[in-house]
């Protein structure tokens, strides 16, 4: 009668897990987690079928279900602290400021570099070693091109907390990505 | 030192929420003055076309045969 009624448990495995695993290994670094995610993913698509609207294609619906899945973790990894930020700033990037560690003009820019081919997989790497949380709002904001507004809501921030994570993040993957060029 | 940590965090603050007019000139006159601010305000440009650009194509990642069965049990 219609699409909803013909789809299975098969056709969401065959046409969208590797997509969704895909899309999942851009916000968490561990690929058995994000395996994870994907089987929740599915297991509740199929069990909520019925609440699929078809206003959107399967796999966009699909897709925010698993980016509620991981947003609902790391929610309920952020209350374990007393601090619900305080995660977010691990000790060790929170010591130091680029400007009272070191002078900066012998490393080269990251401007300079910026139409090298190998940049790109570089700065993938370096994407790997932010704090594991940091890594789904960068994804939220410069993958899925979010509004800084939603990004706050999702992840339970404040608009400070959000530009604090990015600046941050982006000295260490300057940080990172300098190592690499010595 | 804290005036440039200030000033490359409201980099990243101009892009969140709305900041006055009068901290927007102090930006613009401290690039001006401020080498290493200025290096780092580009650095940060350009990473934003860098992520970006990143994003543009994400890696493939897939299911074993093995995997994508026990995943059809499941559900």
């Amino acid at each position: 009668m219609n699409e909803k009624a013909s789809i299975t448990p098969t056709q969401l495995v065959d046409d969208h897990s590797d997509y969704l695993l895909s899309f999942a290994m851009t916000k968490v670094n561990d690929i058995d987690l994000a395996k994870d995610f994907v089987q929740d993913t599915l297991i509740s698509a199929i069990t909520k079928l019925d609440s699929f609207e078809q206003r959107s294609t399967i796999r966009t619906w699909l897709t925010s279900i698993l980016n509620r899945k991981i947003i609902d973790y790391w929610r309920k990894a952020e209350t374990k602290y007393t601090d619900p930020v305080s995660s977010f700033f691990q000790s060790d990037t929170k010591k130091t400021h680029w400007l009272t560690e070191k002078h900066l003009g012998d490393e080269p820019s990251v401007s300079e570099k910026m139409d090298k081919e190998e940049t790109l997989s570089e700065l993938a790497d370096c994407l790997d070693t932010l704090p594991a949380q940091w890594k789904g709002i960068i994804s939220s904001k410069y993958l899925e091109e979010k509004e800084s507004e939603q990004i706050c809501n999702d992840y339970e921030i404040t608009p400070s907390n959000l530009w604090v994570i990015i600046h941050r993040a982006k000295l260490l993957m300057r940080d990172c990505l300098q190592t690499k060029w010595k | 030192m804290k005036y440039c940590q200030d000033i490359t965090e409201m980099m990243e603050r101009t892009a969140v929420e709305r900041i006055r007019l009068s901290d927007k000139i102090a930006l613009r006159f401290h690039l001006f003055i401020c080498k290493t601010c200025k290096r780092y305000y580009e650095d940060s440009k350009t990473m934003d076309i860098l992520l970006k650009r990143r994003f543009k194509k994400i890696d493939q990642y897939s299911f074993s045969k093995l995997e994508k069965e026990e995943l059809i049990k499941r559900m």
